[in-house]
């Protein structure tokens, strides 16, 4: 033991401070990186390298470790609560642009339409506004469902942009984490530094939370697994890739998500991408479908009433929406075999409906009437269509009536007309035949997607027809009107035995409240990821005051390692003097 | 703010500065809110606002709507039986 070794002594605590300001400093200099995990150096003494020796007053002082002060539980709980965050705001992102859409509580909004349709058939009841009123109010109307159907559509679709985007961006990242574990695993393997990559592979993994949720499983060659449920996505330094699967289902496309290696769906629920799919499939799939039921019920109500309904004049030609094929004609309507009938969304039932044919001058008119059979019995009783009614049995029915002339258009429609000046009107129908074939209609189309006002009747407002034959047969001039005017008070079956107007209230309703709930939930998520993360920064984060107090203690310590090696100079120096 | 943890062991710069961000966002989000109110002049301006009046007011809009219609009807009524008079 000799004044050399005291000077390595004075080296080594040299060296260490040295080592210490750095870190220090490296510290200092990302008090503002988000995700940086402080450094933390923990300095041991160095023991005599001749344990047997006595009097030993060791070696000095070394470095043990350079460590990441982080805890993986918080991390881990983090990253759940970002997943659960993104989701949140996605969510109601995308509730709250479709409450936008539907425009509730505005004059925009479908009800406000609604009561206006009806207002106007109200007015036109009392026989002084005119038929151009309706029309008119009815062409807004078809105009904003429809209008609001583009809207919801290209909702669908941004969102299926969106996705188009994120996804790649998803199997991009996990491609990142698969690279990292490589280069931790070999740098671990040859005893290099893997801090700053495990700094990078968190902000790799917070990010990828985001976007979808994920469990990790490190090991203890440094790589992290990653799984999404129990399917692995990454396992150590290899990749299985993910993508988005598109998919036509009956006519509808599906996309889900699924491992490009293997070719499995993956249940995605939760991140940014998981809400996306969710709104795609639920919120705003659903809110299409629910305008669709509404525009279809609201074209059969108007069609049936329509239907039935005449002028003083009486009718010289109607003609059916519905576009039949010559086979299907000749099948009786409620065949299952029947595909013009069976795909169509209004119910035929048995029952009869009565023409009423004026003679030219004549004041009187002649009820004849057509019995739609569709009881689904056989003559001896027992179960079949075989002989129930077909729409070319219809056709010959109305053709035998004097006075009237039935038969097909060359695209397919039945068309009635009234021969030799004669006028006809329908009254009565309990089939409700009339109305699904759309027979004298309001409205064509069959969904909010083609509703539309009748193109003759839109051109031509003096083809509305207001007043019907009743029961007594006597004439009543605005009977329709009334009856339209009063479909907002009913319920209908398929709406769920609400009215159009309680219907769209309640579907605007539901998804208010959902943005509602949405909003909670994202500042719930919000509050709970602040509080998670307020724990990470506690235990991560860098204080400048900490990291102050720590640099001058290293300079101190650096201070007196050097007036060491100067004092064992000195003697030195006293030594040498002596020869 | 509720959200910070009692007994936190150290406080972080970082995390300071970010606390104090989302404090004064969370201020201007609200008073944007209000802002919304004032220039609107109504206190729900979308169903999310308040899902349960704006159901109400749904329902009163529509009721307005059908007496004014009523109203009309009959003063169209009434004009039609005073000219018979």
């Amino acid at each position: 033991m000799g004044l050399t070794s005291a000077l390595r002594i004075g080296q080594s605590a040299l060296t260490a401070s040295q080592l210490g300001v750095q870190v220090t400093g490296n510290n200092m200099a990302n008090v503002a990186t988000p995700g940086y995990a402080r450094r933390s150096l923990l300095l041991s003494p160095l023991e005599s390298a001749d344990p047997s020796a006595r009097f030993q007053p060791g070696n000095g002082v070394g470095p043990e470790s350079l460590s990441r002060v982080i805890d993986e539980a918080v991390v881990a709980r983090l990253r759940g609560q970002i997943a659960r965050e993104r989701e949140a705001n996605q969510t109601l992102q995308s509730l709250s642009n479709l409450e936008a859409t539907l425009g509730e509580l505005s004059d925009t909004g479908l009800t406000t339409q609604l009561t206006s349709f009806f207002g106007a058939w109200s007015d036109r009841s009392t026989l002084v506004a005119n038929d151009g009123v309706v029309v008119q109010q009815a062409q807004t109307l078809v105009s904003s469902i429809q209008r609001m159907r583009d809207d919801l559509v290209q909702q669908r679709v941004q969102t299926e942009a969106l996705l188009d985007d994120l996804v790649p961006r998803v199997d991009d990242l996990l491609e990142q984490v698969a690279s990292i574990n490589q280069n931790v695993t070999r740098a671990q393997v040859a005893g290099g530094d893997t801090a700053s990559l495990q700094d990078q592979r968190d902000r790799v993994l917070e990010e990828l939370a985001g976007l979808i949720d994920i469990d990790t499983v490190e090991r203890a060659s440094g790589a992290t697994d990653i799984y999404v449920g129990s399917t692995p996505m990454v396992l150590a330094g290899q990749s299985r890739g993910i993508e988005l699967n598109r998919q036509s289902v009956d006519g509808r496309v599906e996309i889900a998500l699924r491992v490009r290696a293997a070719g499995t769906q993956l249940p995605v629920r939760s991140g940014q991408v998981g809400a996306l799919i969710a709104a795609r499939d639920n919120a705003v799939g659903g809110t299409i479908d629910q305008l669709d039921q509404l525009a279809a019920e609201l074209i059969f109500q108007a069609n049936k009433i329509h239907a039935t309904a005449t002028g003083p004049d009486g009718l010289r030609e109607a003609t059916s929406q519905l576009r039949m094929p010559p086979d299907d004609r000749l099948l009786p309507i409620n065949s299952p075999t029947n595909p013009s009938t069976a795909d169509l969304p209004f119910e035929i039932t048995n029952g009869s409906f009565l023409v009423h044919v004026q003679a030219p001058g004549s004041t009187t008119n002649e009820a004849t009437r057509i019995t739609v059979d569709l009881d689904g019995l056989a003559d001896d009783g027992s179960a079949g269509t075989l002989n129930d009614t077909s729409l070319e049995a219809i056709r010959q029915a109305l053709d035998s009536v004097e006075g009237l002339n039935a038969d097909f258009t060359p695209d397919g429609r039945l068309r009635v007309r009234g021969e030799g000046g004669a006028s006809f009107s329908f009254s009565e129908d309990s089939s409700g035949l009339l109305g699904a074939i759309g027979m004298n209609a309001f409205f064509e189309g069959s969904s909010a997607d083609d509703i539309a006002v009748r193109a003759d009747l839109a051109a031509d407002p003096s083809l509305l027809q207001v007043g019907r034959i009743g029961v007594d047969g006597e004439f009543r001039e605005n009977a329709a009107a009334l009856d339209m005017a009063n479909l907002q008070d009913l319920g209908f079956e398929a709406l769920g035995g609400r009215g159009f107007n309680t219907f769209w209230t309640s579907v605007a309703g539901n998804i208010g409240a959902q943005t509602d709930a949405a909003i909670t939930n994202a500042e719930a998520s919000a509050v709970v990821r602040e509080s998670i993360e307020a724990q990470r920064a506690a235990v991560s984060g860098v204080s400048l005051d900490e990291e102050a107090i720590n640099l001058v203690t290293y300079q101190q310590a650096y201070q007196g390692a050097a007036r060491f090696i100067a004092t064992v100079d000195q003697l030195q120096q006293e030594l040498l003097a002596i020869f | 703010m509720t959200s910070i943890p009692a007994g936190l062991s150290r406080a972080p710069n970082l995390f300071l500065a970010q606390v104090q961000l989302d404090r004064i966002n969370r201020g201007n989000v609200s008073l944007f809110e209000v802002q919304n109110r004032l220039a609107t002049g109504r206190d729900i301006n979308r169903v999310s606002d308040d899902p349960v009046r704006a159901s109400a007011i749904s329902t009163i809009n529509q009721s307005l709507e059908r007496s004014g219609q009523w109203l009309r009807n009959f003063n169209t009524a009434t004009t039609a039986l005073d000219s018979l008079d």
